[in-house]
């Protein structure tokens, strides 16, 4: 005579194995969705923080920046005012 | 008696002579006005030329001056915007990175392109030209097509202006980025908590830095209002930026629209003149201003205007932003 767990133990092991299982999948599931909570640790480190001479160079960029686009919106102030500079022929 | 006779006759030659002077002049009189209007003429046409090789030249110059500055590209970095962040005020659509569209570069570089070719062709025939009539011809066609040559130029300028200025705001925020994760040290090597390279040594009310702590030199720790004082002026730029960033937004969406009304109005033209390209078309069709409508040609003027005006205002706010910068780094660093 065989010996066979009863009906109620199988149904606490496959209950046991479904949720084994569904953790897995979820666990997948989120590394896909937000990748690996160590390389977000890693991108928090003391490079991060700019240097006092990165600032300095970011606000010398910006000084030269603002000077281009100065001169830039001049130029087109200058080619609105065209006309004024521009000759009309056969009307001397 | 002999005396007489030759007296009488010396008058009767005098006045054949005086005849036939009167004669002559007569004679030569219109040939002389004929003349001197030639004269004329020849000095209007040559003047009339050269006056309008000048002023084609003076518009080529101009233009390749507006191509040069087109090729510029502006540099941008890839790094993603967080201005707004600090103040807790992030809004997706602000943040998002602010760039010409990809192919407004491309058309408006084409424009100025058919405009530089077909001036060099119009130059061409100038030069040409033998006939009082042939000038004239050339002459319409450059004072006709002025006003369309010139939006081209001031699309083209305009362009380059907003394009300057989305580097301005990219650097801006680059920086501001750099100050903020500099006010988040401050604040950790203040507060001292958590890691344990990260801090001061707090002895009653004293403070010291921890030998250890990892570039807390580098900042001005003096007190805890540091960073009270840094986060303030920092919702201030944030608050300025935001501006420049909605004035920048605005303008490039109002010259994409614009170029692209350009482009619609030159396509209308087909009609008349078919599959030609565009330095073509203006080649070949009178009096193009007219044809796209005085109108339209102002409406497009008074629209680029309007973004110069704005670009203006913001360049100035952007130098405040800038100064402000550079006194906070100066504040928040030892």
């Amino acid at each position: 005579m065989s010996k066979k767990n009863p009906p109620s133990a199988r149904l606490v092991w496959a209950i046991i194995g479904a949720a084994i299982v569904v953790c897995v999948l979820i666990s997948v599931l989120l590394y896909v969705l937000f990748g690996s909570p160590r390389q977000e640790d890693l991108s928090v480190t003391e490079d991060a923080v700019a240097t006092k001479e990165e600032v300095e160079k970011n606000v010398s960029d910006l000084e030269s920046a603002i000077r281009t686009s100065v001169k830039d919106q001049s130029a087109a102030k200058a080619a609105l005012k065209d006309d004024t500079k521009r000759i009309t022929l056969g009307e001397s | 008696m002999r005396r007489l006779l030759l007296g009488r006759m010396q008058l009767k030659i005098s006045n054949m002579v005086m005849i036939m002077l009167s004669v002559i002049v007569a004679a030569s009189g219109p040939g002389s006005v004929v003349n001197a209007q030639a004269a004329a003429d020849t000095q209007r046409f040559t003047q009339l030329k050269s006056e309008t090789l000048r002023e084609i030249e003076r518009r080529l110059d101009n233009y390749r001056q507006t191509r040069e500055s087109l090729r510029d590209e502006v540099q941008i970095s890839d790094a993603v915007p967080s201005i707004g962040t600090t103040s807790g005020t992030v809004d997706d659509e602000t943040n998002k990175k602010l760039k010409l569209a990809s192919d407004l570069k491309q058309k408006v570089n084409a424009f100025t392109n058919n405009i530089i070719e077909q001036l060099q062709s119009l130059q061409q025939k100038t030069n040409d030209v033998a006939t009082a009539d042939e000038l004239q011809d050339v002459v319409n066609k450059v004072n006709e097509q002025y006003a369309l040559a010139q939006l081209i130029d001031v699309q083209a300028t305009v362009t380059n202006a907003v394009e300057s200025l989305t580097a301005v705001v990219d650097t801006t925020e680059l920086t501001y980025d750099n100050l903020d994760s500099q006010i988040n040290k401050i604040r950790d090597c203040l507060s001292g908590s958590g890691d344990s390279a990260v801090g001061i040594i707090r002895s009653d009310d004293a403070v010291s830095l921890n030998a250890s702590a990892p570039r807390c030199n580098e900042f001005n720790l003096s007190s805890n209002d540091v960073v009270v004082s840094a986060e303030s002026q920092m919702s201030n730029i944030a608050t300025m930026t935001l501006t420049i960033k909605s004035v920048l937004a605005s303008s490039l969406v109002l010259l994409d629209d614009l170029v692209e009304r350009l482009d619609g109005l030159l396509a209308d033209l087909d009609d008349e003149a078919g599959s030609l390209e565009i330095v073509e078309k203006l080649s070949s069709i009178e009096n193009v201003s007219d044809r796209i409508g005085e109108n339209n040609l102002t409406g497009l003027m008074s629209s680029f205007e309007a973004i110069t005006s704005q670009l203006g205002v913001v360049n100035g706010m952007s130098a405040n932003v800038q100064s402000f910068m550079a006194r906070l780094s100066e504040y928040i660093t030892a």
